[in-house]
């Protein structure tokens, strides 16, 4: 049911579809020679914009993700959190309950949905739990599909209140009596039992704000080890900004790397909706939905007027005991993806990116019901070892003779993932991870070629290239098969294909 | 320390729209809808609705919502209020009719117990949210007269005083009423049930009731009194808003339109709704922020009523083992969008503040 898709236009970076294939050919031909050559550093895709540009103003409904393989605490705080405490009224609502911001500006890390009264941790009980669990026994770590999705939230977020402002004039008072349609007509009520005059007291968005959603990244303690940050600017109520749009972009190709993952966790799990939060099933659900039916992108570049109220979002660095930085690799108003860099190479767990979306669905014109629906932001941390592993296994599972995709609809996509197939992005996830212990550098060629803007990513509808990144797959894991065994399962499928 | 002063004010009736039946006294809770720094046309700063002319319903639950009612689904809910295409968008009708919107997983309702894998819908988070364009909402919105007959405000002295069948004495009567769309949560089709929760939408304003003129030698002539508009009740106090203004006469002509000079205030209101074997319009409760109380609100523009325990009452829940509240959170956003929004929220004493009456 849930696929790769074709990428929707063939202009990639700007390219007509013929010289991208020149390309392709180029970089395989380079990768016949000898050992294993370097993958291409990745290339990034065209940033159209530096930020999102939301037409939801006020209110944010959030999904959130975590496809990564380590425990994630999120919450929001605000640049006017002090109004906010203040008077009170929270800054989001959710599955998780409601929130307001502490004396520190932050709230408190939200519980994970299948646990709302159980403080998240970051070890026991977080967050986000992960998507792919590991389980270490006598020195050995397995992984498996989290099998209560607990790795996903939804919550409704009040980023943009920065003050108050008061209104004299104003009576409040109880009443005498209501009466209902049907009640003889006349001057009989209601009335006010002494109505006073008071000063009343509004939320005001006057003022530019800063709002974030926060998420720490945790390695086995309490102490994080990475921290992204998904920012909201509010521009408050005399300003006039909008960012030219690009039609041309559009989000499909991270949100397939993204239902890649969840497509294998779910045909791993083959959950029974009856033993789970199904509302969690749902949300992935809605998630494929997204993938399959096209976002209403932005298309009208028009200028906030002056008294309006405008949004953007953008992805902070991230901070952690490899000092890695955030990088924004594609970007347009309606997404942004942000990559994890570093000088050093940063363990597997912590090569993770941050994809952001808006989603609206705009009126098919089937009915007269239809409208616009509001912004849904969309967040998604992916571990790029695991996008990488699944990326593994769709190749040695799905693409046989002649290296085209087996089974390749009409459409161009890859068919689900069987349940055997599913636990091999797994297995295959222990096994990079172990020669990442031994050479690191093979498993940089590995993750460089099958994760984000890798070649795989760009080129998997290319038989040609698919073939060359098998052949130099296939280099790595003989190197590497004596002194992790479990490779050997793979190495037979990679010479029999 | 607050002076105490009467008000004189016009019968004020609650209404729903067609098959809904307003129980005098159900919960309700409301917002100012203002944008701030902005200036009426009397040339006095007060609350005045926000050009941005945006509502948002958004489903953030896992039960599904109807707005409308169904049995009459050709019928434009917000006269007045809705309906004008948003910028930018080629969005048809001008009307809004009734509409479903999924929960976030898009099964669940009263009639598919349990859910099944067939109909978990891959669309289901597709449609949950709706942005209606508002039109021209600083004029005084269409209500009803004693007939429950839809009228228009009078834009002339002559329109004022024409004879209305089923009306009494003229177009404008004393006797007005606001009308109100309702929203049943649970349901994709509309219909109440023991499962349901229903809300009705209303928007109301502190001006727009008229009375005969008390005033001597103007016996033909009508009176425009500021009028309140609903505020905080939690089925027994009930409370209201209205701004202060000068009453003014109709007598003149140069009075009309008078929507267009006088001073008046929006208010968007949700109050329990229900009907016989339906939905309980009472098990509703007002919400305000942490400090306040429905006899002493802290803010104009943002309210929410809950229904405590309503997983229990649809027997739909998030996970397994867990209550959870409906909350419908009404917000009016100064610069930004009005929105209702319906979320699910673990049942949990401290966190969810309950409105506390003050005598």
């Amino acid at each position: 049911m849930y696929f790769f898709k074709r990428t929707k236009t063939m202009l990639r970076n700007g390219l007509p579809y013929k010289a991208t294939l020149v390309l392709a050919l180029l970089l395989a031909i380079n990768s016949f020679s000898g050992a294993a050559a370097l993958a291409a550093a990745a290339q990034p895709n065209t940033i159209s914009a530096q930020a999102i540009q939301l037409q939801t103003y006020g209110t944010l409904p959030v999904m959130i993700f975590n496809l990564t393989q380590s425990p994630i605490n999120f919450g929001v705080s605000s640049d006017h959190s002090a109004n906010y405490i203040s008077g009170g009224y929270p800054i989001a609502i959710g599955l998780s309950g409601m929130f307001n911001p502490q004396s520190t500006g932050d709230t408190i890390a939200f519980p994970n949905v299948t646990t709302p009264f159980v403080p998240a941790d970051g070890v026991v009980s977080a967050s986000l739990m992960p998507a792919v669990i590991g389980t270490t026994t006598a020195g050995t770590t397995t992984y498996a599909a989290n099998s209560k999705w607990s790795f996903m939230n939804v919550f409704n977020f009040f980023p943009s209140w920065s003050g108050s402002v008061n209104y004299g004039k104003t009576q409040y008072g109880a009443f005498g009596a209501i009466n209902s349609l049907g009640a003889t007509p006349g001057p009989v009520g209601p009335q006010f039992t002494g109505a006073p005059n008071v000063t009343a007291s509004a939320q005001s968005m006057n003022a530019e704000s800063k709002a974030s959603i926060w998420m720490n990244l945790y390695g086995g303690t309490t102490t994080p080890i990475a921290e992204y940050t998904v920012n909201i600017q509010s521009l408050g109520g005399a300003v006039s900004a909008y960012q030219p749009n690009s039609s041309t972009q559009n989000p499909v190709d991270w949100l397939g790397v993204a239902m890649g993952i969840m497509g294998d966790i779910d045909s791993f799990c083959n959950p029974d909706v009856y033993d789970m939060a199904g509302v969690l099933y749902g949300l992935y659900n809605s998630f494929a939905g997204m993938f399959q039916t096209e976002s209403d992108p932005l298309t009208t570049n028009q200028a906030y007027p002056a008294k309006y109220n405008g949004v953007t979002v953008s992805t902070a660095s991230t901070t952690g005991t490899q000092l890695g930085t955030m990088t924004l690799v594609d970007g347009s108003v309606n997404y942004q993806m942000n990559v994890t860099t570093a000088t050093t190479f940063l363990p597997i767990e912590q090569q993770n990116g941050v994809f952001a979306m808006t989603w609206r669905q705009a009126p098919q014109g089937t009915s007269v019901n239809e409208r616009n629906s509001a912004d849904t932001l969309i967040i998604v941390v992916i571990n790029n070892g695991l996008y990488s592993s699944n990326s593994v296994q769709n190749v040695i599972n799905k693409y046989l003779n002649g290296n085209s995709a087996s089974q390749t609809s009409v459409a161009g996509v890859l068919p689900k993932s069987t349940k055997e197939q599913a636990a091999d992005t797994f297995k295959i996830l222990e096994i990079l991870k172990a020669i990442a212990q031994k050479d690191p550098q093979d498993a940089k060629i590995i993750i460089d070629t099958f994760g984000f803007n890798g070649q795989y990513q760009k080129e998997k509808n290319n038989p040609a290239a698919i073939a060359n990144m098998k052949a130099s797959l296939k280099t790595i894991f003989a190197k590497h098969q004596r002194e992790i065994p479990a490779i050997k399962a793979y190495l037979t499928k990679l010479e029999q294909k | 320390m607050i002076k105490r002063k009467f008000l004189l004010c016009f019968l004020l009736i609650l209404i729903t729209a067609f098959s809904n039946i307003a129980f005098a006294n159900a919960p309700y809770a409301n917002i100012m809808a203002f944008t701030e720094n902005t200036y009426n046309a009397n040339g006095v700063k007060g609350p005045n609705m926000s050009t941005l002319n945006v509502l948002n319903i958004i489903n953030l639950t896992p039960w599904e919502i109807y707005v409308g009612d169904p049995t009459q689904p050709d019928s434009n809910m917000l006269p007045g209020f809705a309906g004008k295409p948003l910028v930018g968008q080629n969005t048809n009708p001008l009307s809004v009719t009734p509409f479903p919107l999924k929960g976030i997983n898009g099964v669940n309702n009263s009639s598919a117990t349990p859910p099944t894998n067939a109909n978990i819908s891959k669309n289901g988070f597709a449609f949950h949210s709706v942005q209606i364009a508002l039109s021209n909402p600083n004029n005084v919105w269409i209500s009803t007269n004693s007939s429950n007959a839809w009228v228009a405000p009078a834009i002339n002295l002559t329109q004022f005083n024409q004879p209305k069948s089923g009306g009494v004495g003229g177009i404008y009567v004393a006797n007005t009423g606001y009308v109100s769309m309702p929203i049943t949560i649970n349901t994709l089709t509309g219909t109440q049930s023991s499962k349901t929760a229903t809300l009705n939408f209303m928007v109301t304003s502190s001006m727009d009731f008229a009375q005969p003129s008390s005033y001597s030698g103007q016996q033909s002539c009508y009176e425009f009194w500021q009028a309140p508009a609903l505020g905080y009740g939690d089925g027994t106090n009930n409370y209201g808003w209205a701004t202060s203004t000068t009453n003014e006469t109709s007598c003149l002509e140069s009075k009309f339109p008078y929507n267009n000079s006088w001073n008046v205030t929006q208010f968007l209101t949700i109050q329990g709704g229900g009907s016989s074997g339906g939905s309980n319009a009472n098990a509703w409760v007002p919400v305000l922020t942490a400090s306040g109380a429905i006899s002493q609100p802290n803010f104009l523009n943002t309210a929410a009523l809950a229904y405590p325990s309503f997983s229990t009452t649809s027997g739909v829940t998030v996970v397994p083992g867990i209550n959870y509240d409906l909350v419908a959170y009404l917000q009016s956003g100064d610069y930004a969008d009005y929105s209702l929004i319906f979320m699910a929220v673990p049942t949990q004493d401290a966190t969810l503040a309950k409105a506390k009456a003050k005598k």
